[in-house]
């Protein structure tokens, strides 16, 4: 009856209104996506007549024969259509030009949209964050941002803009919604992130003040919409990692192995140890002394040498140390909201099996969150909790293996089984023939067989993270907004080392101390299991109080300000404890007594010890007072105008540092050249701004204190007595990085060719370094604000869409490359500490990041002895060699960091499968190949394949570089060798980083979902291209990089 | 209504935000950290080894050392101390700084720590004591040090020239960015005077058991030897005097063995003479077989003067190393003891004009010093005149290595009639040092020039 009378009605008024009315029916699709768009706007122009698509993109709507329809969606050109109509409009909307510009940027205490940008931002949306596959959140930013890189080398993992400190924290500050996040990544379920947005220059993230100094990455997570239907989706992959390449460090092999422990008995090498009686010597070792004694076995020992020469302890590394690395990452989440309220709740499984026998990750994380409005809607209220408990096991035992005669590398002919698969002991630390004298003895036995290990032992951590977040925010007045905000978050993480007694770490540790007299025997480390237990537990409070302000008058001018404070504390405390006499059945331990230093070894009386002493307590405190405000003016959407300033104070400084309070600040302009009204280049540029912006970000060394800081050094006369370690040094303050940045955001008609290109200038001041001091000053060196340095780079990040319709292909290209010098150090170490310190020492005029080296003469033809320059001639004087050179003196090979790096990431598609590759690339540094270093053993512990390759008869020369083994031990001659410039050369290599594989379903009639997803992706693939003539990883020179392959499902629910 | 509701409460929170957090900021970052703050904290910094160390170079310096070959000294060990022994205009050879100077300033900053944290620490009736020896015992081992620092690098005092002529800077402060400037030798003794008059009341023990601390006969002793080497002898006689009454004892070298290396043990100086530990920095010299005693001095023991066979050992090769060192081993004693208080108070009594008082003195530590098993022969002086000539002989004799000559040197050299060229001979090459040369004073590490602008010493 109903439907009658409304049908009456609406004809009445389609008869009054218009002659004929028509309903047209129809649904709109995306041209890129070719998915339906739910929500589209269906109007008619110039009335408030209209109606919204469906959740399929489907639409109904009468018309009149005069009406104009004009369809819209947020990010589409809004499409008008005039009669006449057909009955069925099927609509594709095209991609806005303007959908770059409405990309969201956020800072951690605000959010903007791209166009109000002065700064330099990188958004990375959760399409490309899911691209990857990963447990971990950041790895999922690996070579896709513009300047950001992971590091193998230096004092943090990775760098934003390279890196502007040099004792300081190097790592970028990590923002999770809202606040500096204190946790561990690893407890992050990267999929309730919805966005990661990275700030580089000083007006992204002065804001941050004092520690903004390394750059800031602000994740942001999902969180669920006013207004929107109750969308459900999971996600399940799970990845294949494939077993290290072992055979690609260049070891000895077993031939060489033997024969070097051939020659070095035979110069009596191993006497000293033989005549303990218990030191431990290899297999081979062993049989020679066999032999010698009993010459008649000759011939039984030498073929068993031949055996055992074609043994490879790498094989048995492959099938029962290592094996197939199982990741699998299940995720599901449910979003939705209504008129007031809007909701997010999540949960995560992660279960990674670890590529070695014994290893084990998990995860499982819950996440939640909730926004209600009340008041007419100006009062808003948003909680959120996530919790997660993150086991890791790691019971695998390695594979340094071995002590005998060979510091900690195994002897490659070792067998970890037999061929049956049934475990057999190897030689650890101490002779066979020992450990059976130890064992009629009573002792424990002795023996390890490492394969038995993994099922001894229990070494876990476990870490329970929770975060708990609650927000107010309350309309004032017109656009005027105050909040209050408070984040706790707790971890406790509980580490367990158990070693039952059947393990070898407490079969050794009670063996070593065992005490024999007669037939009884005295165990001070008592029998049982050791069980070293710790505990860590962190809390942090994060309180923030802001206004915010945000107004138009007459579409001309555009206002936003905030100030705030912002409080944190975070709180510390940790406890080790070590059980002796452990056993888990009954959970219980025995005394020891710590106090008797003088403990006889079982293996060598003369020998004393003291049982080890494990207990240790920590606490500390970091906290932070902070003020912050930042105001950006807009006029006519053209010309935007930003400053930000910050003031910090903390406890690491002390009073006069915060009472100075030297604030960091930042300014920026930016210009929409496109909107101009004078711009012509409309049709074919139609999005072009200019921005720049100067400023300061900040930095903090937590290894210095403002105060005087001693140590107790000992007793004198039964009187304690201290010793100053660190003088007062009130004048103490931030490091500070002035950034000049200037950045230029362009698009072309269709979005065919978009991107951004940025310069930056970067000064890093007051940094903390070392400095001679007059010694009247009271100290000799003195770490302070004294050092800096000067960096500037260009990053282009381009996309380009090179076919468009049915089949697409979109390239985005990023590119970075950096200088960085250190322009003030006061302190000059000595040329073999440049060369010799594995990871950075500062030297004024380079780079921290460096790498140095003698010049090389060649192999001398006749010897084979390596050779350089003394007053520019050959020569073979190591000692005087080495001694000329000064650091100055030394070879400048360049930076161990790439200074340019970046990807090309490629994406095709058509219909619903898409494919895309990144590939990397990582130039201008350099690399130094390990050398044989023979020592005083012909280069038995350097474990170096080169070995077989060395110099061994004149005219090895023309095709070897590795000199050839000294006629007597010559460390010189070694160092001089491991130093030279024939081993450094150039790093840069392109990799294929990265493919993935896309089927996509949606919206088939016949699909019980609204859309599954299949995915393959694989990573790791390989070198393309290396410029070394090394046959090395550059990178890695110790292995490679296993290829993983996942596969994985997304289905979003109706 | 509720608007203003609300904004009363958002109020209230800022408020709260910046009133309740008074000491939030001064929390420790480390729990571990040792943040001096307690008197027991302090304590246990002047307890610190470094605090009894005194100079070398000046020893090497002047007139106690010979040595004769080349080889000789090469194993002086340093350039500088091979500089310092040959008198050379260039001390140091570009090398940035030395342990003379570097060290003073370092005890300098321990005890401007304790000096400035003690500020912090409220005295009351409870700690009182403990406050008070601390910061006495502060103040006699920053005066110390500056005393020592004066001996090496300013000249010799003289209270018509001491106000134009520069002393040290006086650093006193813990601030180690602090401004600093060289004071003139007036100052630089008012300074030494006026802490060591303050020390001297608040040190509580009159004589210390374990003389590695200060004590108030410490502070007596220290300003005798100060007053002496100022040549304000009615001071060094009224200090010496009072050393002398507090701790009489003299150790008698007839209970010593003679063929022992190290005939004087530890105990035995302590128990005896030693007023107050110090040993020389460990400089290379002092332990050298070829670094010899003066061969004037070696000759000029009696042979039933025990010091002859307890300080010296002969080498069989012209060289006599010293082994007489109060401190048991190979390490030099540069302490206070109370040989040199008599030795003070005889040279003072003779300057008096009081030859009977002088030699009484001289003879009660020659005494200890004979072989008893042969009748003693008394001292005596006819005149003042033959009663200094004695006592410094005897003073020469006494202190080998003691750290005193070069100050002595510097003192008597202002004077015509003891007045002595000093002179090398290495080589076939001579060197000499006149009086008052320019070379008595070290010049400052350049270190020192380039980052605080002081006025170098002219050599």
């Amino acid at each position: 009856m109903k439907k009658y009378i409304l049908m009456f009605l609406a004809g009445c008024m389609a008869f009054a209104q218009t002659w004929a009315q028509q309903t047209i029916s129809g649904k709109i699709t995306a041209s890129d996506t070719q998915h339906p768009i739910p929500g589209a706007s269906v109007r008619v122009k110039g009335t408030n007549r209209g109606t919204k698509t469906d959740n399929m993109g489907a639409f109904a709507i009468s018309v009149g024969h005069a009406d104009t329809l004009a369809v819209s969606f947020v990010g589409y050109n809004t499409q008008f259509f005039a009669p006449p109509f057909s009955a069925v409009l099927n609509i594709t909307m095209q991609l806005s030009d303007a959908k770059l510009e409405e990309v969201v940027v956020s800072t951690g205490y605000q959010t903007l949209p791209k166009e109000r940008v002065v700064g330099s931002f990188t958004v990375v949306d959760q399409q490309l964050l899911n691209r990857s596959v990963s447990t971990n959140l950041l790895d999922r930013l690996r070579d896709v941002v513009p300047g950001f890189s992971f590091n193998n080398v230096g004092s943090s993992s990775m760098s934003i803009r390279g890196q502007s400190t040099i004792y300081g924290n190097a790592e970028p500050l990590i923002v999770l919604d809202n606040f500096p996040f204190e946790g561990s990544m690893q407890d992050i379920n990267p999929n309730d992130v919805e966005s990661i947005t990275i700030l580089r220059d000083a007006a992204a993230a002065s804001i941050w003040g004092a520690r903004a100094g390394n750059g800031v990455i602000v994740i942001t997570t999902k969180k669920g919409k006013l207004n929107q239907a109750l969308q459900v989706s999971l996600n399940s992959n799970f990845t294949m990692v494939d077993v290290p390449d072992l055979y690609a460090g260049n070891k000895l092999s077993a031939s060489d192995y033997i024969d070097i422990e051939k020659k070095l008995f035979s110069q009596g090498y191993y006497d000293a140890s033989q005549a303990t009686g218990y030191e431990a010597l290899t297999p081979v070792v062993e049989m020679l002394y066999k032999k010698k004694a009993d010459p008649s076995l000759a011939t039984e020992v030498d073929a068993e040498m031949e055996r055992l020469k074609g043994l490879d302890v790498r094989r048995d590394f492959s099938r029962y140390i290592y094996r197939k690395g199982i990741n699998q990452q299940q995720a599901l989440n449910l979003k939705g909201g209504g008129g007031k309220n809007s909701y997010y709740l999540s949960l995560g499984y992660d279960h990674n099996r670890g590529d070695m026998v014994g290893n084990e990750l998990s995860r499982v994380s819950v996440a939640g969150n909730n926004t209600f409005k009340f008041l007419k809607d100006r009062l808003e209220l948003a909680t959120a909790g996530n919790f997660s408990v993150h086991t890791t096991v790691n019971n695998a035992v390695g594979t340094n293996l071995s002590n005998a005669s060979a510091g900690g590398v195994i002897y490659p002919y070792a067998q970890l089984a037999d061929e049956q698969g049934n475990h057999l002991p190897i030689i650890k630390n101490y002779r066979s023939s020992f450990i059976s004298q130890a064992s009629s003895n009573g002792l424990l036995d002795w023996s390890y067989v490492p394969l038995d290990e993994p099922d001894l032992v229990d070494m876990s951590t476990k870490r329970r993270t929770a975060r708990l977040s609650g927000s107010l925010a309350y309309h004032l007045w017109k656009g005027l907004k105050a909040s209050v905000r408070y984040q706790f978050i707790n971890m406790e993480t509980t580490g367990r080392n158990e070693r039952s007694l059947e393990s070898y770490y407490s079969r050794d540790l009670i063996n070593r101390f065992t005490q024999v007299s007669g037939t009884t025997l005295v165990r001070p480390v008592p029998l049982g299991g050791i069980l070293d237990f710790s505990q860590q537990s962190m809390t942090d409070h994060g309180f923030r109080t802001q206004l915010d302000f945000n107004r138009n008058w007459k579409e001309k001018h555009e206002l936003t300000a905030m100030a705030g404070i912002e409080i944190r504390s975070t709180r510390t405390e940790s406890a080790n404890h070590r059980y002796y006499g452990y056993d888990s059945e009954y959970a219980q331990n025995t005394f020891v007594d710590y106090t008797n230093n003088a403990l006889p070894f079982y293996y060598d009386s003369s020998r004393k010890g003291q049982i080890p002493f494990a207990d240790a307590l920590g606490l500390y405190n970091d906290r932070f007072r902070s003020y912050y405000a930042n105001i950006s003016y807009g006029f006519l959407s053209r010309y935007i105008f930003n400053a930000s300033a910050r003031l910090d104070q903390s406890n690491l400084f002390g009073v006069k540092t915060n009472q100075k309070g030297v604030p960091l600040w930042s300014m920026g302009i930016a210009w929409n050249v496109d909107k101009e009204n004078f711009y012509f280049l409309k049709s074919v540029l139609p999005y072009l701004k200019v921005r720049t912006t100067y400023g300061y970000n900040g930095n903090v060394d937590k290894t210095v204190s403002a105060y005087t800081t001693a140590a107790f050094a000992g007793n004198r006369y039964n009187m304690p007595y201290a010793t100053i370690i660190n003088p007062p040094n009130p004048n103490l303050k931030w490091e500070r990085v002035a950034i000049w940045n200037v950045g230029l955001d362009f698009g072309f008609k269709g979005n065919r060719i978009s991107g951004s290109a940025e310069y930056y200038h970067k000064k890093g001041m007051d940094l903390i370094g070392d400095m001679p001091m007059p010694a009247s000053s009271g100290v000799l060196q003195y770490r302070g604000n004294i050092a800096s340095t000067t960096g500037s780079g260009i990053e282009l990040a381009i996309r380009t869409q090179n076919l468009q319709g049915k089949l697409k292909w979109q390239s985005d290209f990023v590119f970075a490359n950096q200088k960085e010098n250190i322009t003030d150090y006061f302190v000059t170490a000595t040329s073999s500490q440049y060369l010799q310190s594995g990871l950075y020492l500062p030297l004024k005029g380079k780079p921290l990041y460096s790498l140095y080296s003698y010049s090389w003469a060649g192999l001398d033809p006749d010897t084979g002895d390596p050779q350089g320059y003394l007053n520019g001639v050959a020569s073979k004087d190591y000692t005087a060699i080495i001694r000329e050179y000064t650091p100055e003196k030394l070879i400048f090979n360049g930076s161990i960091r790439p200074t340019t790096f970046g990807s090309l990431r490629n994406t095709i598609s058509y219909g619903d499968i898409s494919f895309s590759f990144n590939i990397a690339y990582r130039l201008g540094y350099v690399f130094r190949k390990n050398a044989l270093v023979y020592g005083a053993n012909l280069g038995l512990l350097s474990n170096n394949g080169d070995y077989a390759v060395r110099w061994q008869n004149p005219g090895d020369e023309v095709h070897t570089q590795v000199p050839s083994v000294p006629a007597a031990a010559n460390n010189n001659r070694d160092m001089f060798y491991r130093y030279s410039d024939v081993l450094v050369d150039k790093a840069d290599n392109i990799r294929l980083q990265d493919i993935r594989f896309d089927y996509m379903l949606s919206d088939r009639n016949w699909l019980p979902f609204q859309q599954v997803q299949f995915y393959v992706y694989s990573a790791n693939l390989g070198i393309l291209w290396k410029r070394t003539r090394f046959d090395v990883d550059p990178d890695i020179q110790y292995g490679n990089y296993p290829v993983s392959i996942a596969f994985g499902i997304k289905v979003n629910f109706k | 209504m509720k608007t203003i509701k609300i904004v009363i409460i958002l109020c209230l929170f800022f408020a709260t935000v910046l009133s309740c957090q008074k000491g939030f900021l001064e929390v420790k970052p480390d729990q571990h950290l040792l943040v001096p703050k307690k008197l027991s904290d302090l304590q246990a910094i002047l307890n610190n080894t470094i605090m009894n160390y005194g100079p070398g170079y000046h020893i090497i310096s002047a007139d106690d050392y010979q040595v004769y070959t080349t080889s000789a000294l090469t194993a002086l060990g340093s350039a500088v101390a091979r500089n310092a022994y040959l008198w050379k205009k260039d001390l140091y050879e570009n090398i940035a700084t030395m342990g003379d100077w570097d060290r003073p300033y370092q005890q300098i900053f321990y005890t401007n720590v304790v000096l400035d944290e003690l500020k912090n620490i409220e005295r009351t009736a409870v700690n009182a004591p403990d406050y008070d020896n601390t910061k006495g015992y502060a103040l006699f081992f920053r005066s110390m040090a500056f005393y020592q620092l004066a001996i090496s690098f300013a000249a010799g005092y003289n209270k018509e020239t001491a106000q134009q002529v520069p002393g040290i800077p006086l650093k006193l402060s813990s601030d180690i960015n602090e401004q600093l400037k060289r004071h003139t030798l007036k100052e630089t003794y008012a300074q030494i005077l006026a802490d060591l008059g303050i020390a001297k009341t608040l040190i509580s023990n009159d004589v210390e058991t374990q003389p590695v601390k200060p004590s108030r006969i410490a502070v007596d002793a220290l300003l005798a030897r100060i007053y002496l080497s100022m040549g304000d002898y009615e001071s060094a006689l009224s200090y010496s005097n009072k050393c002398i009454l507090s701790k009489p004892m003299l150790l008698d070298f007839n209970v010593l063995s003679k063929t022992s290396t190290r005939p004087i043990t530890f105990n035995q100086a302590l128990s005896t003479e030693v007023i107050f530990w110090q040993w020389m920095n460990d400089y290379q010299f002092a332990a050298s077989s070829s670094t010899s005693v003066a061969a004037e001095i070696v000759t000029s023991y009696n042979a039933n003067d025990l010091r002859k066979t307890i300080f010296l050992r002969d080498r069989n090769n012209g060289v006599f190393t010293f082994k007489g060192n109060y401190t048991g081993d190979s390490f030099i004693f540069t302490g206070l003891a109370t040989d040199e208080m008599y030795l003070i108070r005889a040279e003072c009594y003779a300057r008096d004009g009081k030859v009977t008082e002088a030699m009484r003195d001289l003879n009660s530590l020659m005494l200890k010093r004979w072989n008893n098993t042969v009748s003693y022969p008394e001292i005596t002086a006819a005149n003042t005149e033959e009663a200094l000539t004695k006592i410094l002989a005897e003073r020469r004799k006494e202190l080998i290595t003691r750290g005193t000559r070069w100050a002595d040197l510097k003192r008597l050299n202002q004077e015509t009639r003891y007045a002595v060229t000093l002179k090398r001979v290495l080589d076939g090459v001579e060197y000499a040092l006149p009086p008052n040369d320019a070379r008595y004073v070290f010049p400052f590490p350049q270190t020192e020039i380039d980052r605080n602008g002081f006025p170098q010493n002219g050599r």
